[in-house]
């Protein structure tokens, strides 16, 4: 693994091809970083953690049989037409 | 152009319009671009995010606010560029479901819902910034906590 030394203020950039990654160091605060990144819009930057939720519950998802719905499926309300609200 | 396609709901006839592009995959599934939504009569209003190049995935998803009735977030500029969005009605909402052997463990992913544009066919799994949704929130909890909010608000008309 690189280690890499840096202040607050002070940045990091990760290139792939050509295109760039920057990670900035906004604020230290009990052995807590906060940092910024700059990144083209179609890089998805998430916590790991997170990340491996998501990843975990979408594979537990496939194990899924709708028969084991039982008695929640008709409880499930159902409206007419296909209406998705949406905010923006 | 209709074409034939093996699902793990079996064999479909689906005209190539309907295919979803995740050009960025689904977390998990990086590697899968083509997906179709299946809206069999005897599970809707669960519906199956199929994939056209796996056999063996399918994600069951329905609609968020059928469960958590006041579900509501905000989609960066970004995103409602990348999906072509000009009106909320532009876009299919849908949350993954777990659904194990047992009926009250039963979960719904509120963090992290499917986005369908209709205008341009694409998708993305978008991660709300927002604690209030988790990616396991029990499907029982969340209908009880739905009706107990509609008859707060019937009592107060």
């Amino acid at each position: 693994m690189l280690i890499l030394s840096r202040k607050i203020g002070e940045s990091i950039v990760i290139q792939v091809g050509n295109r760039k990654i920057k990670l900035i160091m906004v604020e230290q605060d009990n052995g807590s970083m906060k940092i910024g990144f700059e990144a083209p819009k179609d890089i998805k930057i998430y916590r790991e953690e997170v990340y491996e939720e998501i990843v975990k519950q979408n594979k537990a998802a496939l194990e899924s049989d709708v028969k084991r719905l039982g008695k929640i499926k008709t409880s499930i309300p159902k409206f007419a037409g296909k209406d998705n609200k949406q905010s923006t | 152009m209709i074409k034939e396609y093996e699902t793990k709901l079996g064999s479909v006839k689906i005209d190539t319009e309907r295919t979803i592009i995740f050009e960025y995959g689904i977390p998990g599934f990086e590697n899968l671009k083509q997906f179709v939504l299946l809206e069999p009569e005897d599970t809707y209003p669960i519906m199956w995010l199929a994939s056209l190049e796996d056999k063996n995935v399918a994600f069951p998803v329905t609609f968020p606010q059928l469960i958590r009735n006041d579900y509501q977030f905000t989609l960066p500029q970004d995103l409602t560029e990348y999906l072509e969005l000009a009106k909320p009605e532009d876009a299919i909402i849908l949350s993954i479901l777990t659904i194990p052997e047992k009926e009250d463990e039963i979960t719904i992913n509120l963090a992290a819902p499917i986005i369908i544009s209709q205008k341009n066919r694409k998708g993305v799994q978008y991660l709300i910034e927002n604690e209030e949704y988790k990616i396991r929130h029990l499907l029982k909890e969340e209908l009880e906590r739905s009706k107990a909010i509609l008859s707060v608000q019937k009592d107060g008309e």
